[in-house]
């Protein structure tokens, strides 16, 4: 059998990952890319006689050395030397998406184009002439539907064959440039090793466009030639008097436009498909996008939790329907499969302590884990949807609105909302975020907002208060939470500010509208659920063992049933001094000193918490047993929700910024602004006569 | 030549050709999605404030005014 290398190569919104998926159907192995936190995606299938490695390269829109996903992708084609690249070119967007093909058959000639979407082009009346185009570009030009799955065995067979023919590369006509080009080829001749690694013209070109990393290239290999070189550059820019990337950027838009597409490409109806308006216009469009994005939020919430129809139906006097709705909330629903589980193993076990191990500690652990995988899919299927059908970058205009006001962009809509279902996503996600520092400052705040694990301890504190306040204490949260969020970024951001001088900036590409495809948004879904399970998953699952452990050792390390005089009473009796001012006091103040402590590491331990140290065992209950004052637990609701989510989210911030200076700056201000903030709405609780 | 302006400030509706793009490290990102001096454009929304969404041959772009003010272009 024999094997081969292919890359799967394309700018966003192509296709790509639909096409990658249908290829592999779901067969992938995920790693890192070497120094990096992209994650590599590939997966190897058997066809014909081959055994066909694929590799998902990252979305990009050109092979510069622009950013990160652009390096990785020059660096695969020219180190990895894969057998092939398969380009993939938008039949709704070819004009612009050819431009990554041009760049690609610049620099190697094994590569061959799938033009994506030929369905959804064909119902739009846009018709191509395949076989023009690929005479013209002196490659393989196939047409595929990756959704209806057509083309894709043609696609596969083209693989194998071009594999076995040598091809040209591209060579596009650069006008009054050509005579530069060919004299830094010349001098870059020399160096037989380099221009056997890359070709000599791509380098010239590349060099003339001042790309740096063949810049470094060019004057490690070649520097007693480096100055000449740079002279012709700068005879260059005086002859074409504009910047060369500019003009070599135009030169290739030129070459796609009237050469390679032209009489290849019948609109046959050339309607517009205009987008609806509405989501453009800059007083309709903010409030248009806050209220799609609450009402979607409110919905899953309402199928995760009940809350908060479920408040809503008590103040209305409907208690059983409210009780009934709760009952056949995910989160309820997954709690009692787990108390089943729970006894009918302490039933064949009696109560020993091994038992105890067996239920409170691995049980709980993996409980811990599992019961989010629902609450959390939610949010991620809802975000798909919005994504795939195009309704996000829509929403984004309008978020853009809003968030301008704030120093941050529409682009932060995504790990914002992601967020809200688990922060580990949300921080991953801010890698799409085009400004530094803008992702910077998300990386540091996103964890600001309640994940799926912090409502569900808020519920409890709200069914435990009741009455008005109780009503009003989840939304009140949430909306400090946002609030914290959007005044820390303003102020980071007016600090920035002045030393960078980049202001936050929208650019974003507006795809067509339509209806999702569950496919896609299962990818999505599984995509980002997949950092939760492997990251959070992990680390919550072994905090839980330790912590039962702790539960049940006294400091003299022995077995105990009574929490009370286990280690982690014992240190969790420290934390009186910070809890006093938030009117903890008392013999129970060690159960919630621990319950928080335990919270730094997961937030959804810290009910797990209180039910065994108090022995009570419905989560409300136990909490009601501990006797704390309405402004006590409001401030607790408020602490609970701003302060540090979990361990994962501060390891995947460690591991997308590889800064521990960021990664503890991140905790003490989160620490702090949750301490600060509560303790204000102790006092202020204080003063409201209830 | 009172034709020759910056993105932000034409009317929707108009086609223009980019004559050049200022500055910012935005400009090889541009330049890659088509927006590069040479090539034309429709201006599809633009109100005065809020993002311009600009139609670069068949596909639509928003982009925030302060990259639309670094953009020169002549009205047509």
């Amino acid at each position: 059998m024999s094997k081969l290398l292919v890359g799967l190569i394309g700018q966003p919104n192509v296709g790509k990952s639909t096409l990658f998926n249908v290829l592999t159907k779901g067969n992938v192995i995920v790693s890192n890319w070497p120094g990096t936190t992209v994650e590599r995606v590939e997966s190897t299938i058997k066809y014909k006689e081959y055994e066909i490695k694929i590799v998902d390269l990252p979305g990009i829109y050109g092979l510069s050395y622009f950013t990160l996903e652009e390096k990785i992708s020059r660096n695969f084609i020219v180190e990895e030397n894969p057998d092939l690249l398969v380009v993939l070119v938008d039949s709704l967007a070819l004009e612009r998406t050819f431009y990554l093909a041009v760049e690609v058959l610049e620099l190697t000639s094994k590569a061959l184009i799938a033009i994506t979407k030929v369905d959804i082009a064909h119902s739009k009346g846009i018709h191509v002439n395949y076989d023009l185009i690929e005479k013209r570009l002196g490659v393989p030009v196939v047409p595929v539907s990756a959704i209806k799955g057509s083309g894709v065995e043609e696609l596969l067979d083209k693989i194998i064959e071009k594999t076995r023919i040598q091809g040209r590369l591209l060579r596009i006509d650069y006008g009054e440039l050509e005579p530069f080009i060919t004299g830094i080829e010349d001098v870059l001749r020399v160096d037989r090793e380099l221009v056997s690694k890359y070709p000599a013209r791509w380098l010239a070109l590349k060099f003339l466009e001042g790309d740096e990393e063949v810049e470094k290239l060019v004057k490690e290999k070649l520097s007693d030639k480096y100055r000449e070189l740079v002279e012709i550059r700068e005879e260059a820019r005086r002859r074409i008097g504009r910047d060369l990337a500019a003009y070599i950027s135009m030169r290739k838009m030129h070459f796609i436009r009237d050469n390679l597409l032209k009489n290849a490409v019948v609109y046959a109806r050339l309607e517009r498909a205009r987008s609806p308006r509405i989501f453009y216009n800059p007083y309709i469009a903010p409030l248009l996008s806050t209220s799609i994005i609450f009402a979607l939020f409110l919905l899953v919430f309402i199928v995760n939790t009940g809350y908060p129809l479920t408040t809503i139906l008590e103040h209305l006097g409907y208690t059983e329907l409210a009780v009934l709705l709760e009952e056949y909330s995910l989160s309820s629903l997954i709690e009692k499969l787990f108390d089943a589980l729970n006894n009918y193993i302490i039933g064949v076990l009696g109560e020993t302590p091994f038992s105890s191990f067996i239920t409170d500690g691995i049980i709980a652990g993996v409980v811990s884990v599992v019961v989010f995988i629902p609450l959390i899919a939610i949010v991620m299927l809802a975000l798909g949807a919005l994504e795939d059908s195009g309704l996000l970058p829509r929403l984004a205009i309008g978020a853009h609105i809003l968030l301008s006001k704030f120093g941050l962009s529409g682009h932060a809509i995504l790990p914002l909302t992601l967020s809200l279902g688990c922060n580990v996503p949300g921080v991953m996600s801010t890698r799409a975020i085009p400004n530094h520092f803008e992702r910077l400052r998300l990386i540091l705040l996103t964890p600001f907002i309640p994940c799926q694990a912090r409502l569900l301890v808020l519920l409890v504190l709200s069914a435990s208060l009741g009455g008005v306040i109780g009503a009003l204490l989840v939304p009140l949260v949430y909306l400090a939470s946002f609030l914290v969020v959007l005044l820390l970024n303003y102020v980071l951001y007016l600090f920035e500010k002045r030393k960078q001088h980049e202001e936050v900036e929208l650019l974003l590409e507006i795809p067509p509208l339509h209806r999702p495809y569950f496919k896609v948004v299962w990818w999505f879904t599984w995509h980002h659920l997949k950092h939760f399970l492997v990251k959070a998953g992990t680390i919550i699952f072994l905090v839980s063992i330790i912590s039962w452990g702790l539960q049940h050792t006294t400091p003299t390390f022995a077995y105990t049933e009574n929490p009370g005089e286990s280690i982690a009473a014992f240190i969790s009796r420290g934390l009186e001094v910070l809890l006093k001012p938030l009117g903890v006091s008392g013999e129970n103040t060690w159960i919630v000193g621990y319950a928080l402590l335990l919270g730094f590491l997961a937030k959804e331990l810290i009910l797990g918490a209180i039910v065994a140290s108090t022995g009570v065992n419905d989560p409300l209950d136990a909490y009601r047993s501990l006797g704390l004052s309405i402004p006590t637990s409001v401030s607790l609701a408020l602490f609970i929700a701003l302060y540090v989510p979990c361990l994962a989210t501060i390891a995947i911030i460690y591991s997308e910024t590889k800064n521990w200076k960021t990664t503890i700056s991140t905790i003490v201000l989160m620490l702090s602004t949750a301490y600060l903030l509560a303790l204000l709405a102790y006092n202020i609780t204080m003063l409201i006569p209830l | 030549m009172e034709n020759i302006t910056s993105l932000d400030t034409v009317e929707e509706g108009r086609t223009v050709t980019i004559l050049e793009i200022h500055g910012g490290g935005w400009r090889r990102r541009l330049y890659q999605m088509g927006i590069l001096p040479g090539s034309h454009l429709e201006v599809v929304f633009n109100r005065g404030t809020g993002p311009i969404i600009v139609r670069v041959g068949n596909a639509e772009i928003s982009l925030g005014r302060g990259i639309a003010r670094k953009i020169l272009v002549k009205v047509e």
